[in-house]
């Protein structure tokens, strides 16, 4: 009887050591999944930062790329070269809503479909007068105000007037907000 | 005694059942959780090399006629869908993520990129200014054959096919190529088959002929064959009518459309079909109006500043340069590139060639006159 008494007791207590063990070993486990999601959720954070970096290289490298922007001669294009005049037209139009297109809500400014909620100034530096001019050229007009955080870039340009041939050095300031 | 034994026995029992069920239990955690991270890790890649297509994109809006080439993951389709008013999107066939929108350059490919090896390219369209660059893509499983017509002039083959770009690694013997060139005398088509590939695109200069193809040609893997039949309409800068044949139709042309300059032709090679090729053609058009708008408006400036100059007599700029500042051919255009994106109607094409003709006359006779230019 009491062989009995003593196994039950020794089976009860196998029985409790194993569960003690499964316990510490679930237990670990869901801190490694704490830690694990942690992790997760500030790789993602980082992710979405550079997500942001990104968004701003990409504007000013669309900025970059836009042949109507751009220095040319009989069509030859000059890179790193942007056309003051170009630019004024550009600055001119957006502010008369002659780019607003008529066709599809999307492009209500066409510009907006690929600059998002950038704003872009030009300064321009006036050798003769020692002086700087700003420019504004592109401001979102249905940007999200409730965006306020601002990411800024500046890309030191050369700029050409075409009609006397004079380059100039500017500075283009892109803010993008998020 | 017999029954402490039994006892003993179901103990035992129970704590293997025990063990299996909790073995199992872990077992299936450990599976579903890796099973999970593989998804998401596909996923994560999936979204990191969409993330650098879009820079890819707009790397080759910077550098024109460069060719980038990008390993795409194993078993992954990349998957295109053009809205003419919204942007080209790139997604991977079947992933979760919602792809990446190409938003400024005008995208040209198949609907379902395949290969192993995504390779971009692109070139200007000039009308006659620089309007856009057009971005082309394609999957190492697409081949393309430009078929040369001695009758043609040479320079014109010479140049469509030099603006078609070389991967770095060409085997021309096992048609392990994404371009090829070939005299249609030399090519014994009937004993030409179109293994390996799936996607073929074979591009004459309007010298086609169906008895060159036999459906021998052609097996269970070759499933989209593309014929282009150019044929140059206008002396001027490449006015074109292609005709579109398919292999369910080799004889008789499928479709019919217009281009306005070689990377046009391009871009309807690279596309799905004539539908796809104009969508993304009147993201082009799009384009043509904002950018004619602009150096319409720079035009002026000038035309205004050359004026202020003779009048004032400064002798700066020659008495003529004002007789080429011409503001109806630029409106023309501006009209013309907002009708093409309404209508979508690439016949109309043919209607800029005059304009653009004129204009680019201009240009070079202010250039002639060291006025300043408008473009």
């Amino acid at each position: 009887m009491s062989f009995t008494i003593l196994k039950d007791k020794k089976g009860q207590m196998q029985m409790m050591e194993t569960i003690a063990v499964l316990f510490i070993f679930f237990m670990l486990l869901t801190f490694g999944l704490i830690f694990y999601a942690n992790f997760q959720k500030s790789k993602m954070e980082e992710i979405s930062d550079e997500g942001k970096d990104l968004e701003l290289v990409t504007i000013v490298q669309t900025i970059r790329a836009l042949p109507e922007l751009k220095c040319s001669d009989q069509s030859s294009i000059t890179e790193n070269c942007f056309d003051l005049l170009s630019l004024t037209s550009l600055k001119n139009n957006l502010e008369l809503g002659e780019l607003f297109m008529k066709d599809g809500s999307y492009y209500r400014d066409y510009f907006t479909s690929f600059l998002f909620d950038a704003n872009i100034t030009l300064e321009v530096y006036d050798e003769k007068n020692n002086q700087m001019s700003t420019l504004p050229i592109y401001s979102n007009p249905y940007r999200d105000t409730n965006k306020n955080n601002v990411a800024t870039n500046f890309v030191p340009i050369t700029l050409l007037d075409s009609r006397t041939g004079e380059y100039h050095f500017g500075m283009l300031y892109i803010r993008v907000y998020y | 005694m017999i029954k402490m034994k039994k006892r003993g026995v179901i103990e035992a029992q129970f704590n293997w059942i025990f063990i299996l069920f909790i073995g199992a239990v872990i077992l299936i955690f450990f599976m579903t959780f890796s099973s999970n991270q593989k998804k998401v890790a596909d996923d994560q890649i999936s979204i990191e090399l969409l993330n650098h297509l879009d820079s890819v994109a707009k790397g080759a809006a910077l550098s024109i006629g460069t060719i980038y080439n990008i390993s795409l993951p194993y078993d992954r389709e990349l998957e295109k869908i053009c809205e003419p008013e919204t942007a080209s999107s790139l997604k991977f066939k079947d992933s979760i993520s919602s792809g990446v929108d190409i938003t400024y350059t005008p995208l040209f490919s198949k609907a379902i990129i395949e290969g192993d090896i995504l390779y971009t390219y692109s070139q200007y369209w000039m009308a006659p200014y620089v309007v856009t660059p057009l971005l082309y893509m394609a999957g190492d499983k697409t081949f393309f054959l430009v078929v040369n017509n001695p009758d043609v002039d040479q320079s014109l083959i010479n140049e469509f096919f030099d603006m078609i770009p070389v991967p770095e690694k060409v085997s021309d013997n096992s048609l392990n190529v994404l371009k090829a060139i070939m005299d249609q005398d030399d090519i014994d088509f009937q004993n030409l088959v179109f293994d390996f590939y799936s996607d073929f695109n074979i591009i004459y200069f309007g010298n086609y002929d169906s008895d060159d193809f036999d459906n021998h040609n052609f097996n269970s893997r070759t499933t989209k064959v593309k014929i282009y039949n150019m044929s140059q309409e206008n002396d001027y800068d490449y006015d074109f009518t292609v005709d579109v044949y398919t292999l369910d139709s080799l004889s008789s042309p499928k479709e019919t459309t217009y281009g306005f300059g070689f990377p046009t032709l391009l871009a309807l090679v690279f596309s799905e079909d004539v539908d796809d090729y104009i969508c993304g053609m009147r993201k082009a058009f799009l384009r043509y109006k904002v950018v004619s708008t602009i150096i319409n408006d720079k035009k002026n400036m000038t035309l205004e500043f050359v004026l202020e100059n003779q009048r004032n007599g400064t002798g700066r700029f020659h008495p003529s340069c004002s007789m080429y500042y011409h503001p109806l051919y630029f409106e023309d255009l501006i009209t013309k590139s907002e009708e093409l994106f309404n209508s979508g109607d690439v016949q109309e094409l043919e209607e800029i060639a005059t304009p653009a003709k004129t204009l680019n006359d201009n240009n070079e006779r202010l250039g002639d006159l060291s006025c300043p230019l408008p473009y």
